[in-house]
C-alpha cells in the first residue's frame, strides 16, 4: 500500500510540471477566454491557474483525439460556469429584488465598477447572454465563435458526431439569441 | 495572439453577427490585456494542493490507526487481566469442590432411579464463576430444578465423590476440557457473525485466550 502511494505521489509530482508546461504558451489565450466571461483581472487569473492545475491532475484521462488546448478549453468554459453560478448565488444571496436584475445586466454584480472589463454595450449584453446559457450551450459557442474552432475539433473535444455539434450549435444559437432579445436587442441589430 | 485561423464562412445573418461581434470582444479584450497584462504573480500551485492533500492523507491514516489501535489495546489489556487472575494450576487441587454447591440428582421420567449425571466441574476460583454464568446455568439442567426431592444429601455426595474422581488430576482436566468445548463454541458463534462477535469484546477476549491456550490447529481471528 504504501508503495503504490509513492508510486502514485511521484508519477503526479513527475508528470503535473511536464502537461501543465506543454500548456504554458496558451496561457494568456486561456486568460482571454476567462476574461471574456469573468470580466475580472484577478478572478480570470485566478481561473486560468485553477485550470491548469486541474489539467494537470486530470492529464491521464486526455485522449489524443483533441489538441491539449481544445482539451483545456473546454475546461476552463465549464470552470467559469460553475465559477459564475456560484458568484451568482452568493449575490442571489445579499442582493434583492430590483437591484439584482440591474446589476445583472450591466456588469458582473461581483466585481467592483473599476475592475470590469470595458466591453461596448452590445458585447456586454452578449456576454451576459452567453453567460446566461446552459453549460452545454454555453461552451459550444465560445468554441465556435470565440476559439473559432471547427466543427470536427469541437467534436473531438465533445467527444460528438459531426451532426450533434451542429444540430447542438444550432439550438445554442436560437437560445442565444432569444437571450439578447429578452435583454431588449432589436431583432435588426442580431445582423 | 498565436495560431490564429482563416475565417469560416457565415452560415447566416445571426452567425455573421455573432462572429463580428466575438472578433471585437477579443480584440478589446486583446487591447485590454496588452494595456494591462496578467501579472501571473501567483506561481502554479502544484507543490501545496499534493501537499495538502498528503496531509489529509496522513490524518486519514492515523485517525484510521488510532480507531484500531485503541480497542486492541483494551483488549489486550483485558487478556491481559484476564490471564492475572487466573489461578495457578496448584490451586485446582482435588478437594476444592464447594460444599454448597451440591450437585443436583436428575430423576427419570418416572423418578425412579436417578439418571447418571456427568461429574461436576471443579470451580477454582470466584473469577471463572464470573466469566461463565451461561455454562454455569446450562450445567443446571431443568430437570433437576424440577426435581428438588432428588437432591440428594451432601453425605451422599462426599461418598460418592470419590468413585466419580478418580484421579487427583480429573478435575483439572475436566476443566481443560470445559474450556476446550467453550472454544469451540466461541469459535463457532464467531465465523458466524465475526462482525457482531468482535462488538463483544469480552467474549472476543475470551476466544483470543482460549485460542493461545488450546488452539494447535493454526486458527486465526482475522
Amino acid at each position: 500500500m504504501q508503495h503504490l502511494w509513492a508510486a502514485l505521489v511521484s508519477f503526479a509530482l513527475k508528470n503535473i510540471p511536464d502537461f501543465m508546461a506543454r500548456l504554458l504558451p496558451y496561457r494568456e489565450r486561456l486568460y482571454r477566454l476567462a476574461l471574456a466571461q469573468l470580466r475580472n483581472p484577478h478572478d480570470a487569473e485566478d481561473a486560468v491557474q485553477d485550470v491548469l492545475i486541474k489539467a494537470g491532475r486530470k492529464a491521464s484521462s486526455f485522449r489524443s483525439e483533441s489538441s491539449e488546448y481544445t482539451w483545456v478549453v473546454r475546461i476552463l468554459i465549464n470552470h467559469c460556469h460553475d465559477l459564475l453560478r456560484k458568484k451568482n448565488r452568493r449575490s442571489r444571496r445579499e442582493v434583492t429584488g430590483d437591484i439584482l436584475q440591474f446589476s445583472a445586466t450591466i456588469a458582473d454584480p461581483g466585481n467592483r465598477p473599476e475592475q470590469n472589463t470595458e466591453l461596448s454595450e452590445l458585447s456586454r449584453h452578449l456576454m451576459d447572454a452567453v453567460n446566461g446559457l446552459s453549460a452545454a450551450h454555453k461552451e459550444i459557442i465560445l468554441m465556435r465563435y470565440f476559439e473559432e474552432m471547427s466543427y470536427e475539433e469541437i467534436a473531438a473535444v465533445l467527444r460528438l458526431s459531426l451532426g450533434t455539434v451542429k444540430s447542438r450549435l444550432s439550438q445554442a444559437k436560437l437560445e442565444l439569441k432569444n437571450l439578447l432579445l429578452a435583454r431588449g436587442i432589436r431583432e435588426d441589430q442580431l445582423g | 495572439m498565436a495560431d490564429e485561423k482563416p475565417p469560416i464562412e457565415p452560415e447566416d445573418a445571426f452567425d455573421a453577427f455573432l462572429r463580428r461581434q466575438f472578433a471585437e470582444i477579443r480584440s478589446a479584450l486583446d487591447r485590454q490585456i496588452a494595456a494591462e497584462p496578467p501579472r501571473w504573480e501567483r506561481p502554479l500551485k502544484v507543490q501545496p494542493p499534493a501537499r495538502r492533500k498528503a496531509y489529509w492523507l496522513a490524518s486519514l491514516a492515523a485517525m484510521l490507526l488510532v480507531a484500531v489501535a485503541i480497542p486492541l489495546l483494551w483488549e489486550l489489556d483485558y487478556e491481559q487481566e484476564l490471564q492475572k487472575s487466573e489461578p495457578p494450576p496448584a490451586e485446582l487441587a482435588p478437594d476444592t469442590t464447594p460444599p454448597e454447591e451440591p450437585v443436583p440428582e436428575t430423576t427419570g421420567p418416572t423418578g425412579a432411579a436417578p439418571v447418571e449425571q456427568p461429574p461436576r466441574q471443579v470451580k477454582p476460583a470466584s473469577k471463572s464463576k464470573e466469566r461463565e454464568p451461561k455454562a454455569a446455568e446450562r450445567t443446571d439442567s431443568p430437570a433437576s430444578a424440577k426435581a428438588p426431592a432428588a437432591t440428594p444429601s451432601e453425605p451422599e455426595i462426599k461418598t460418592r465423590a470419590p468413585a466419580e474422581s478418580p484421579g487427583a488430576a480429573e478435575p483439572a482436566r475436566d476443566e481443560v476440557s470445559r474450556e476446550k468445548e467453550e472454544l469451540e463454541r466461541l469459535w463457532q458463534e464467531y465465523q458466524r457473525d465475526p462482525v457482531n462477535f468482535r462488538k463483544d469484546t469480552r467474549r472476543m477476549a475470551r476466544l483470543r485466550l482460549l485460542l493461545l491456550r488450546y488452539d494447535k490447529s493454526g486458527r486465526k481471528l482475522e
